[in-house]
């Protein structure tokens, strides 16, 4: 029986790393056992290799889930061409192998290395991890292990090397606390850059890892959770988090940089050999959504909009078509049909690209705009269209401030069917705070409505209703609400299901248990530290992945932990109970969540501030910054 | 304008699969801004063909693809712009032209030869297996797929075996020449498999194997489908790849 004692051994670490780079020929006669080799051999287009004699800083950027997740990732790209811009610094990448590679790499005895010039990460100065979803947290642990860093910040000794983490699951990231040096909140650009300063600065003064901590505590914008202190009250609340020392910051405030119009914008991207999950260009049009979804987390972390001018999208677009050898480019936001100048662009990337280039636009809104402008870019030969209502009644619609109706949504469907799409993707939520069952059926009539206006047009509709679980996220203004049991988004899950069946429908819903642990880790503290580890040596990784979640061993941990899953999970919290993120600010105001909390009980709708209409969030008063909408026009 | 390209793939980009490599040179086409024409229809491809598939993890020294362009380029140009755009582990040979309604290379791939490479094993043994191979009519083997696991009959495919020789380092290297019948072939990996029936136990995945050249020719009877219907003698390969009207473009040299 595996006990929380001896989850503690060291028995399944690495056998003493081999302190060098691996060789080639060693690696090729191994990889043909793997699956998928060409995740690990790099060689990427636009990747950079640079002579670690040359540099002072080596920079390994970590990314904790498969490399065909890893290498899309957009922040990655930014920070990797950031980090290589400098002189300084050589940046190289590592992503998290998948089970078979972990055992080959074990059974060899062979470190996690990066795949420029397959060095240990252990070798790097700094080892950056993207933290996006918290069930990749057992990658981080087991990345960590494999590339023969020791686990926790505690037992990292002089010379090794500094463990640091951005990312939105590092604005609530108490869970990793224990096992990584530094995070970094909110925009990367710049504050990843000050870092680095801090760190050569710190390696030329000869001064204990100790004090490397502490300068990175001054530096805006990195939280080091070892210097703060975290007491909890008898019944196992938070009491109090604060800092052990005067020089070190009571709040950790998230750093927004003031503009996208001056912000690096790599036209450089690394093209992957094998295809990653987003095979085509990309281009961020803005940061930021000011839409104010109330369980959105995305929406509350990147205030506020902050667009790019036309122009610059449009030569950016151009310059990563021709440098990247792609054919398609993305305009990528959280909702890009909101971008003050979607049509101009788009019409202007399609009309004059000499080699008739694609473009693709994530996030729609539910409108009859967004459908236009799907059929401008004539999306994947009329395959698919996807939307979002999220809630199937006006009611629950208005709970979560998702400002569509119901007409919108026919209008949007109607205006998909004519433009000639057979196939529409909708997404909802189940479990959301004061749902019902008649709230759940109404996203089945919502559907079937859908489904009789294809029909109506003369079309065959398919209607693929996508179902998720509500998780309340920290940040957010159902911070405070328990998430609903899986026995019970099970129910409702098989409620929908069953007023569902027919010709034309397809039910796709995600695990009701992954949910669950999802909800425990998102609001989370420090004491789950001890149940990631557990969980990495009972052997957890790649639990984002519905056939790789093993619940068993994910309860069993935290029950060996002392912990209780309902605690973290499924309860409500008080109003002035301290938060585990308490100390770290996304400039959104605590009063502002409570106040939207309110009045979604109240079915109070709240406005997008594009409107005009200050919400009084307060991030920008208290950060000083502004919401930037793009002025000028492309030349078309 | 129609240009036949031949280039090499190496390492590390011998782990990529066929469709990886089509959709990296696509990539690298795009890069060098070759002016290539798209196909017709709601989701235009580019007109490239590639020929006699690769497997991930066997590396090629002498691979093809022909591409149509829109416009007329100098070859020199095209192979330099290429040659930039290629990641490494590619090496461009030659990018020459060949007339438009010339029939696909596929139909004149008669055989492969490739060089193996292994480790641990006695170069003795490895020969002695791999004659008892040979002495063989027919040899079974079960080539296990995800969804299905097809029996396969080597024999007739494997026309040449070269020498086995002992290297440094405990490996031994050898060549061999296999057939390919109207699009079907083998893989060397399946025979050294197939070699523990004939007492030598290895590891197929640990052997580093390179395609060193495609051997063209003609077939005596193309409408011929199974491999019974052409016994290794009625190939008459020809070692290179024949030449068709066209100035060849050298380009960089390893």
């Amino acid at each position: 029986m595996f006990t929380g004692k001896h989850a503690r051994g060291k028995a399944s670490r690495l056998p003493k790393i081999q302190h060098r780079s691996l060789s080639w020929d060693e690696l090729k006669r191994e990889l043909g056992k793997v699956e998928k080799p060409a995740r690990y051999t790099g060689g990427e287009v636009n990747s950079v290799r640079k002579d670690p004699a040359h540099v002072e800083v080596r920079f390994a950027l970590a990314f904790p889930d498969v490399y065909e997740v890893g290498a899309s990732h957009l922040g990655s790209h930014i920070l990797y061409s950031i980090l290589n811009g400098r002189d300084d610094t050589a940046c190289e990448r590592a992503y998290a192998p998948w089970p078979d590679m972990e055992a080959l790499l074990r059974r060899k005895g062979w470190p996690l290395y990066t795949l420029e010039s397959f060095t240990p990460l252990s070798e790097f100065d700094i080892v950056g991890f993207s933290l996006q979803y918290e069930l990749t947290y057992t990658n981080v642990l087991a990345m960590l292990d494999l590339g023969g860093i020791p686990l926790r910040t505690s037992e990292r000794a002089e010379g090794e090397s500094l463990v640091i983490a951005g990312g939105p699951c590092a604005m609530a990231p108490e869970p990793l606390a224990e096992f990584i040096d530094a995070f970094a909140l909110g925009d990367g650009e710049e504050i990843t850059g000050e870092i680095v300063d801090a760190y050569k600065e710190w390696k030329k003064s000869g001064q204990p890892r100790s004090a490397l901590l502490l300068r990175l505590a001054s530096v805006e914008g990195v939280y080091v959770p070892s210097l703060y202190k975290v007491d909890y009250t008898p019944d196992g609340k938070i009491a109090s988090i604060a800092p052990v020392d005067t020089s070190v910051p009571r709040v950790v405030k998230r750093r927004i940089l003031p503009s996208m119009e001056t912000a690096p914008l790599p036209c450089d991207p690394l093209v992957p050999l094998i295809p990653p999950i987003h095979d085509r260009a990309m281009v961020e049009i803005f940061r930021g959504c000011t839409q104010g979804c109330r369980f959105c987390q995305a929406g509350m972390l990147y205030r506020p909009v902050r667009e790019r001018e036309p122009e610059t999208v449009d030569s950016a677009a151009r310059s990563i078509l021709g440098r990247s050898g792609y054919d398609e480019v993305s305009l990528v936001s959280l909702s890009s049909a909101d971008y003050s100048r979607i049509a101009d662009v788009v019409t202007n990337l399609v009309s004059t690209h000499p080699c008739g280039a694609r473009v693709s636009l994530p996030s729609l809104r539910v409108d009859s705009f967004s459908v236009r402008l799907a059929e401008m870019i004539g999306s994947s030969a009329k395959s698919g269209l996807t939307l979002a209502p999220e809630a199937g009644s006006q009611r629950m619609r208005d709970a979560i401030n998702k400002k569509v109706t119901e007409d919108e949504v026919m209008d949007a469907a109607r205006a998909a069917f004519t433009a000639g799409y057979s196939h529409i993707k909708v997404y909802f939520m189940v479990g959301l705070p004061s749902e019902t069952d008649e709230d759940v059926l109404a996203i089945a009539d919502l559907v079937h409505k859908i489904r009789q206006a294809g029909r109506d047009l003369g079309r065959k509709p398919t209607v693929v209703v996508s179902v998720s679980g509500f998780v309340p996220k920290p940040h957010t203004p159902f911070q405070w609400e328990a998430a609903t049991l899986p026995e019970e988004l099970m129910r409702r899950q098989r409620l929908l299901r069953g007023a569902l069946r027919g010709p034309g429908l397809e039910y796709r819903y995600h695990e009701a248990d992954m949910t669950q642990l999802e909800a425990v880790f998102a609001r989370g503290d420090r004491r789950l530290g001890k149940v990631l580890e557990m969980a990495f040596r009972k052997g957890r990784r790649f639990d984002a992945w519905p056939d790789r979640f093993v619940r068993g061993d994910w309860l069993d941990a935290i029950s060996e932990a002392g912990l209780n899953v309902g605690f973290y999970a499924h309860r409500e919290r008080e109003k002035d109970e301290a938060m585990p993120w308490e100390h770290l600010s996304a400039g959104v105001r605590k009063s502002f969540l409570w106040r939207e909390k309110e009045r979604s009980e109240e079915r109070v709708v709240t406005a997008d501030c594009r409107s005009g209409v200050c919400a009084g969030c307060g991030v920008c008063p208290d950060f000083g910054v502004g919401v930037a909408l793009a002025k000028g026009k492309v030349a078309g | 304008m129609r240009v036949r390209t031949k280039y090499e793939k190496g390492d590390p980009v011998r782990f990529l699969g066929h469709l990886d490599v089509a959709r990296v040179i696509q990539i690298a086409v795009f890069r060098a801004k070759w002016p290539i024409e798209m196909s017709q229809g709601f989701s235009p491809r580019p007109r490239l063909s590639f020929y006699a598939p690769l497997p991930a993890g066997t590396a090629g020294t002498e691979e093809y693809f022909d591409a149509q362009l829109r416009a007329p380029w100098g070859l020199p140009g095209l192979a330099r712009s290429l040659s930039e755009s290629l990641p490494g582990g590619f090496w461009l040979h030659e990018v020459r032209g060949i007339p438009d309604k010339e029939e696909s290379l596929e139909q004149r791939i008669v055989a492969s030869r490739y060089s193996i490479d292994v480790k641990g094993v006695d170069a003795g043994a490895l020969s002695r297996s791999l004659d008892a191979f040979l002495a063989e009519q027919e040899v079974f083997f079960d080539v296990v797929r995800p969804k299905e696991t097809r029996t396969v009959d080597l024999r007739p495919f494997v026309l040449e075996v070269g020498e086995t020789r002992a290297e440094s380092g405990d490996r031994a290297v050898l060549e061999m020449t296999l057939k390919h019948d109207a699009g079907r072939t083998i893989r060397p990996q399946w025979v050294l498999g197939s070699l523990s029936r004939f007492g030598l136990d290895l590891d197929p995945r640990e052997a580093i194997i390179d395609r060193r050249k495609i051997l063209f020719g003609q077939r005596e009877d193309r409408r011929d489908t199974g491999p019974q219907a052409n016994t290794p003698q009625a190939v008459a390969p020809q070692a290179e790849e024949p030449q068709g009207p066209g100035r060849g473009a050298e380009s960089r040299e390893r």
